[in-house]
């Protein structure tokens, strides 16, 4: 699944975090599809408006009105998910919590903090198909 | 059957051998606290009257000039009565004390019962001191209404005794007439011991039911205790950590030159933020996990193909980086073929970091070796350095949380609970970590690690 220029999609509420991600994405890695959505309201019709469809997903899971795991479970009804990796990236990454994350079907789960120099290698690892659980960082 | 208080009787009086006398009247442990007065009283009593009736059964024939009755019939009663004794006794030092004193009761009544039966004369003069015994005996061990019963049944059995005619044949319906009169009692006794039973045991169900209210009470309180505590140690570590990955993410963007060029004092400075900021995330993990564990509600995930050899390489990258700078070398020993282990990858490397970095950061010259082998059915890694040592006086010291040694204050940083974290997890695995080392001879930390630990249960993600 490796592209060069993948299209990503980011879910988050927190815009501190967005920001950071949309510098990191968007401004360093100079990612040209990289659709970043503040809450999770219409989140089907946001979705499906995606052209191109995302290579990788990043859901934050504490959001309103859908959290990460009713956004997961909406996601993977859609066929051209089904391949497509989606990562919870979170700052609740307690065992229990990682271990939800794990039941549910999240392919992996990076932790906030994010390491910024590790990151765009950590992305490409997860396009290649790998699951990565960065519990502790 | 609620026994009701006894007349306090000092057994201790009784005799100068104060310690063996205690020893083989002290009631058993299972003796309710109410009674063990009582049970040691009985045990007294048995054991003062053993010793007599044996005397008694050996000069039987003194006895026979007594009271006039045939020998024959004296020293069967004596025997009877020492077995009785005997098996009294026995019941005393178990928590059957009541079948003891009921038979102490009992005995003295079946003795003058068997002289009785077999004797010529109907008169027993000596039987009225025998079975006095009883009743004052049923009044010290047991309650007031056996008491009141065993001495009516007594005076029964003595009138009855008493007024028997000479005339042989009618001497044998007195006979039933008095076995009718023991047989009653005998069946009262056993059924008053039956109800009493069934008593304490509806009161012991009735105790054990209000017991498990309370307990299940408690316990709700406790899982919701626990229920609040997990829930505020998960939000604080979420918010902890959002607002540190905004601290230390763009403090880096700027250092990285991501906004425009910074002077190099700008980039030193803006280094300790990042530094300063990831010590205080270190600190937030190291006291979440430590309250964890102390809240024993550390879980594990657990696989099946937990690999070692990547496990312990990746530690070893992470502490040459700690080293940079530094002269001390990491030299590491890791076969290739170790077998894959049943374990939680993240926790196993959480305990090889702490370990390696503590390594790295006490040695300032020398060097730090890691060697892993299979050893029987554990993986064991030893860590040693060529650092400072921990003094024997401080090694306990090391594990324990909260706690820095001298040495580990002198050089700062660390929140004293990687050790303690480390050992914590390793034991969670069915392993163990330990330590040998001499102050100034450098330290060597051993993990070991079982391969297939059966108490752990793998995960099915």
């Amino acid at each position: 699944m490796t592209t060069k220029q993948p299209a990503i999609l980011y879910v988050e509420d927190d815009p501190q975090s967005r920001k950071l991600m949309s510098m990191l994405l968007k401004g360093r890695m100079k990612l040209p599809h990289v659709t970043i959505l503040e809450d999770s309201e219409n989140f089907q019709a946001h979705v499906e408006a995606l052209d191109p469809k995302p290579d990788l997903i990043l859901l934050d899971i504490h959001m309103k009105p859908l959290n990460g795991f009713e956004m997961l479970t909406l996601l993977r009804e859609y066929e051209w998910v089904q391949n497509t990796p989606i990562v919870a990236l979170t700052a609740s990454v307690m065992s229990e919590e990682v271990q939800r994350l794990r039941s549910i079907g999240f392919d992996g789960c990076l932790a906030k903090p994010i390491d910024l120099q590790t990151f765009p290698e950590t992305l490409e690892r997860i396009l290649d198909g790998e699951i990565i659980w960065r519990i502790i960082s | 059957m609620a026994a009701t208080a006894s007349p306090p009787l000092s057994t201790q009086r009784l005799i100068s051998f104060k310690k063996i006398w205690q020893g083989l009247t002290q009631p058993s442990e299972k003796v309710p606290e109410e009674n063990r007065q009582q049970v040691s009283i009985l045990a007294s009593i048995l054991l003062v009257f053993l010793p007599i009736g044996i005397l008694v059964s050996i000069i039987g024939p003194i006895n026979q000039i007594f009271t006039g009755q045939s020998v024959q019939a004296i020293q069967t009663s004596n025997w009877v009565g020492i077995l009785g004794i005997i098996v009294a006794y026995i019941f005393s030092r178990t928590q059957h004390y009541k079948f003891g004193a009921y038979l102490v009761i009992l005995v003295p009544i079946f003795a003058i019962a068997a002289i009785s039966f077999t004797s010529q004369t109907p008169t027993l003069t000596s039987a009225t001191i025998y079975l006095t015994l009883s009743i004052i005996l049923s009044s010290l061990l047991l309650d007031a209404r056996t008491t009141v019963v065993t001495g009516i049944i007594i005076s029964v059995f003595l009138i009855i005794d008493h007024t028997r005619p000479a005339n042989s044949e009618d001497r044998l319906w007195w006979a039933i007439l008095m076995f009718m009169v023991l047989a009653t009692s005998i069946l009262a006794v056993v059924s008053n011991i039956r109800d009493a039973y069934m008593r304490s045991l509806e009161t012991a169900r009735k105790q054990l039911q209000d017991q498990i209210v309370v307990i299940d009470q408690a316990r709700e309180r406790a899982e919701q205790s626990d229920q609040v505590k997990s829930a505020f140690l998960a939000s604080m570590s979420h918010e902890l950590r959002t607002p540190l990955n905004a601290v230390i993410n763009f403090t880096r963007f700027v250092i990285d030159g991501d906004t425009g060029p910074v002077t190099e004092q700008q980039t030193e400075l803006l280094t300790e933020v990042v530094g300063s900021a990831k010590h205080l995330l270190n600190l937030i993990n190291d006291v979440l996990d430590m309250s964890k564990i102390e809240a024993g509600s550390l879980n594990l995930f657990i696989e099946d193909d937990v690999n070692m050899t990547s496990l312990v390489n990746s530690a070893v990258t992470t502490g040459r980086g700690l080293l940079i700078g530094k002269s001390t070398q990491l030299q590491a020993n890791i076969p290739e073929n170790l077998p894959l282990i049943r374990a939680d990858r993240q926790r196993i490397l959480q305990i090889l970091l702490n370990i390696i970095s503590n390594a790295c950061k006490f040695t300032d010259e020398g060097s730090v070796n890691v060697q892993v082998r299979q050893q029987a059915d554990e993986v064991l890694i030893s860590i040693s350095d060529t650092g400072p040592g921990i003094a024997k006086e401080d090694q306990a010291m090391v594990f324990e949380a909260f706690k820095q040694t001298k040495t580990g204050l002198r050089q700062g940083g660390g929140t004293g609970l990687g050790m303690p974290i480390a050992k914590n997890l390793a034991e969670a695995h069915g392993g163990r970590l330990w330590l040998e080392s001499e102050q100034g001879k450098g330290a060597t930390f051993h993990v070991a690690l079982p391969i297939k630990s059966e108490t752990l249960v793998p995960m099915t993600a």
